[in-house]
């Protein structure tokens, strides 16, 4: 039953959820069992519960979390399988089997990322203030960005992997500039950036933060201005090969 | 006027594509735009009657978009930053941090510190609508289900 639990909540941290949500998932899952307390504790990082059984023994698991991604669709899944649990719908084995499903859950093509990023690059483009040309630019750098965000260094430090595809963004916006095709550098750089920034992580620490949490929303804060200075770098990188550093 | 509608149908945009880039489930899309489109609306209105002030006009788009991220949860079953992570997106202070990031490379202190300081209100304004935005559907919904 814990262990059940324990890969539940280790997959909602890697699907980006916040430390609450995760907390809150293990607790009322160990709790529709024959438990006498529960205790969770959760960073974005690390997952530890304690159960005591109604005949005095104890429980103890943790799980360490190295890697997360933003999938929303598999946390909706894992929560609705927190839900089924608690409510009675769905039995141990039954979770597991859905668990494995869950784990490779796919709701769009490849090429639908592509579509995103090239609307969203371009959308966020205009919404700071650019021109319909640089809208124009910011969809042509995101195509790479986003290559390279599914492809090369995917499995690379996460700090290096966005300095690379910031400097990859950074080249072809320089390059749609020289071709005379932009009109200003730094609203297309800003609509291919917002691809690069973790806004869930962003908004998670945020969350965190007003939940009194400052352990879990202090570090994922920094972890995303840490991302957010990477991302300048690369660009930075990027124009200072074109020469022309003043971003 | 033709500018801000730019600005709030671009935001409202940006928003379900940072949908599809968050694998948020097809069929809470159109929700995700609304979000978006109620965000950037409240936040562009805001920003007009408040004379750019970055902490109300934020705090109040998150509000707004934090009760109907809350709402649209319940209505669909679904965890509440199904909804909110994408309408909030618009919010993410992408031009601050970029302004004041690059500063920082450059070494221009002055530029870096009223930029970070943007980013750092706007930030604040975020999770203080967030805050009450969750408060107040506690509250709410707390009244209706006493009341069933």
């Amino acid at each position: 039953m814990l262990t059940t639990a324990m890969d539940i909540g280790q997959q909602m941290l890697m699907t980006g959820a916040d430390v609450t949500r995760v907390e809150d998932s293990v607790s009322r899952i160990c709790r529709r069992f024959d438990v006498d307390d529960v205790q969770v504790f959760c960073i974005a990082s690390l997952l530890q519960a304690s159960v005591r059984m109604r005949d005095g023994r104890y429980c103890i698991q943790m799980r360490r979390i190295f890697t997360s991604d933003n999938n929303l669709a598999r946390l909706e899944e894992l929560n609705s399988i927190s839900r089924s649990i608690c409510s009675g719908g769905l039995t141990i084995e039954e979770a597991r089997g859905r668990l494995e499903k869950a784990k490779v859950l796919e709701c769009y093509r490849p090429l639908w990322y592509y579509v995103a990023a090239i609307f969203g690059a371009s959308s966020f483009s205009l919404f700071f203030g650019g021109s319909l040309a640089d809208g124009l630019c910011a969809a042509v750098a995101s195509v790479p960005v986003l290559f390279c965000q599914r492809h090369p260094f995917r499995k690379c430090n996460q700090m290096v992997n966005t300095i690379f595809q910031s400097f990859v963004g950074g080249l072809t916006v320089n390059v749609v500039m020289k071709l005379g095709l932009g009109q200003n550098i730094d609203l297309i750089c800003i609509g291919v950036i917002m691809l690069l920034i973790s806004g869930m992580m962003f908004g998670n620490a945020m969350q965190d933060f007003m939940r009194s949490d400052v352990l879990a929303g202090g570090s994922k804060l920094v972890h995303a201005l840490l991302l957010a200075m990477m991302i300048v770098l690369g660009f930075g990188i990027s124009m200072f090969c074109f020469g022309n550093w003043a971003l | 006027m033709t500018e801000m509608l730019i600005i709030c149908l671009s935001g409202a945009v940006g928003a379900i594509t940072f949908g599809v880039l968050y694998h948020v489930n097809p069929r809470h899309l159109l929700l995700a735009f609304m979000g978006g489109l109620l965000t950037t609306t409240t936040l562009v209105l805001c920003m007009e009657w408040c004379g750019g002030n970055n902490i109300i006009s934020n705090a109040a788009a998150a509000f707004i978009g934090g009760v109907f991220s809350t709402w649209c949860a319940h209505k669909r079953h679904a965890p509440v930053p199904v909804f909110m992570i994408p309408s909030l997106f618009p919010l993410v202070p992408g031009r601050a941090l970029y302004y004041s990031m690059s500063a920082l490379v450059l070494h221009e202190s002055a530029q870096f510190a009223s930029n970070f300081l943007a980013a750092a209100e706007i930030s604040f304004g975020i999770a203080v609508g967030m805050l009450f935005a969750g408060v107040f559907c506690d509250v709410f919904l707390g009244i209706r289900n006493m009341r069933k």
